[in-house]
């Protein structure tokens, strides 16, 4: 009985020993493919083009970091700008003029109107908004 | 007898180190049922062959693709345009790979239809339906590689679609895309997943489907009348696989020549997705679901209704044979037949509104 009891100790101990190991590969793994936060290098406020890049009435897709925002001139000469990515599941919308302007996405057929509220299909949010700043020609961009 | 006697020679050194007799005499043992379903049975083989054509066809793409950001579109220009017959190897490898998603389909279907997930082939139901998965996982991976406008925004979407499940679902899309953005990393992890994880479990699965279909036979369908003698799997039956093969050769070549396989614009993810943007055909289904939900059910988030329709319709198809206790008990199961001419139909005019737009 004893030597049952000793060799059922060391199979015990074996399948823990193998488990133990598996897990901690598995662990290693996982951690291994997990990606790091990337530090932040994004910047809260950015310059994003100029006046005269975005005619009256016109709409222009740019850069913040690495957010595509759309930027809008509307007739009365203001500026507004809205998170270009649909919120439904992140495609890039697209600016169409017919039949009122707003803002499509190809992908689900989600709309918003020209203040970014979503007006049609499975978008669950409006766009977010992007406060405008022009100085001199400059346009600033801040994330709200 | 023999007019190469060195082709003897060779013969008789490999059956004194391998069991080929045995494994002859297995396979003239075995015989394929014949009855008024039969026809069916030629779909599994076409997946196999298909599959088969991916992996040459892959093999050959990988010597020449570049898995970077920087470069995947240009090397697949590249291959299409200056590579010889690189057109025709990237185009076969596309509708290789339509076909093989079409011929496993029918092959599920069928096989569903037919009940021949009852005893004893519950392991064969259960690994066929992990290939289905695999090869969804295959389409997924390998969209992303030419990176154009199309793959960019259909793999942003398809990698949006799970993070709405909660407690893993963002950080398991982070995990696949290798960060926040899609990018070179998530490409290194597609291509990765396309041409060395999805394939290394995919023979292991496909090797062991083989064999317990080498081992149970083909199932003959509840109350099917058996009139004609079985015929021998070889070579009887293995030649007609080889004609049905021959036929899908051909539909491969024609389709690949006459349509051959388009390619978008770089992908900018700073550019707005191009209107008619969808995903392969045999996505359309969730596609269109997605397009079709609201965005909130009473308090529900609509995305994560669907992952979780989805996530059940996975658990219930692997569930089946043990839930089908009519199959099981050898009588019709009229309920199952509903469900799987249900499924059917649902993905036929999922599709048909996908196509419409």
């Amino acid at each position: 009985m004893a030597g049952t009891g000793r060799r059922d100790f060391l199979r015990r101990a074996i399948g823990f020993w193998a488990l133990a190991s598996v897990s901690s590969a598995m662990s290693l793994i996982v951690q291994f493919l997990t990606p790091r936060k990337a530090e932040s290098s994004t910047r809260e406020t950015l310059v994003v083009g100029t006046v005269g890049e975005v005619g009256v009435g016109s709409t222009k897709i740019v850069r913040f970091n690495k957010e595509p925002v759309a930027l809008i001139h509307t007739p009365s000469g203001q500026f507004k700008a809205f998170s270009a990515r649909c919120t439904h599941l992140g495609c890039v919308v697209q600016f169409q003029p017919e039949p009122v302007p707003h803002f499509g996405c190809n992908c689900h057929g989600s709309q918003f109107d020209m203040n970014g509220r979503n007006i049609a299909g499975p978008a669950p949010r409006p766009l977010s908004p992007f406060r405008v700043n022009v100085q001199g020609s400059s346009i600033y961009l801040t994330k709200v | 007898m023999t007019t190469y006697p060195w082709l003897s020679k060779a013969a008789t050194w490999c059956s004194d180190r391998l069991p080929l007799d045995a494994l002859r005499r297995f396979a003239e043992g075995k015989s394929v049922p014949r009855h008024k379903h039969s026809f069916w049975y030629y779909f599994g083989g076409l997946t196999l062959f298909f599959f088969s054509v991916q992996v040459v066809s892959g093999i050959l793409l990988a010597l020449s693709y570049e898995p970077s950001p920087e470069h995947a579109y240009e090397s697949v220009v590249s291959i299409v345009n200056e590579q010889m017959h690189g057109w025709f190897i990237r185009s076969v490898h596309s509708w290789s790979a339509n076909l093989m998603v079409a011929m496993l389909f029918i092959h599920m279907f069928s096989g569903f239809l037919m009940k021949a997930y009852r005893r004893p082939r519950e392991l064969m139901w259960i690994s066929g339906t992990v290939l289905l998965l695999l090869v969804l996982g295959f389409g997924f991976t390998g969209y992303l590689l030419p990176w154009d406008t199309t793959a960019y925004f259909a793999t942003l979407i398809g990698t949006e679609v799970p993070k709405s499940l909660p407690l893993v679902g963002t950080w398991g899309v982070e995990l696949l895309k290798g960060g926040e953005e899609i990018g070179g990393r998530t490409l290194a992890r597609m291509y990765s997943m396309h041409v060395i994880v999805l394939p290394l479990i995919t023979i292991m699965v496909v090797s062991f489907h083989l064999l317990l279909s080498q081992l149970s036979g083909s199932s003959i369908p509840v109350g099917t009348e058996v009139r004609k003698p079985p015929i021998r799997f070889f070579p009887n039956f293995l030649y007609r696989d080889f004609i049905s093969w021959g036929l899908g050769f051909i539909a491969l070549v024609v389709l690949a020549c006459m349509l051959p396989w388009g390619l978008a614009e770089k992908a900018d993810p700073f550019a707005s997705a191009p209107p008619g943007i969808r995903p392969e055909w045999y996505f359309w289904p969730l596609y269109q679901t997605l397009k079709m939900v609201p965005a909130q059910i009473f308090t529900l988030n609509g995305e994560m209704l669907v992952n979780a329709l989805v996530g059940l319709l996975i658990v219930f198809w692997l569930a089946v044979p043990f839930i089908d206790r009519r199959s099981a008990r050898e009588r019709p199961s009229p309920v199952f037949t509903a469900i799987g001419l249900g499924a059917i139909l649902y993905i036929v005019i999922t599709i048909g509104l996908a196509y419409a737009g």
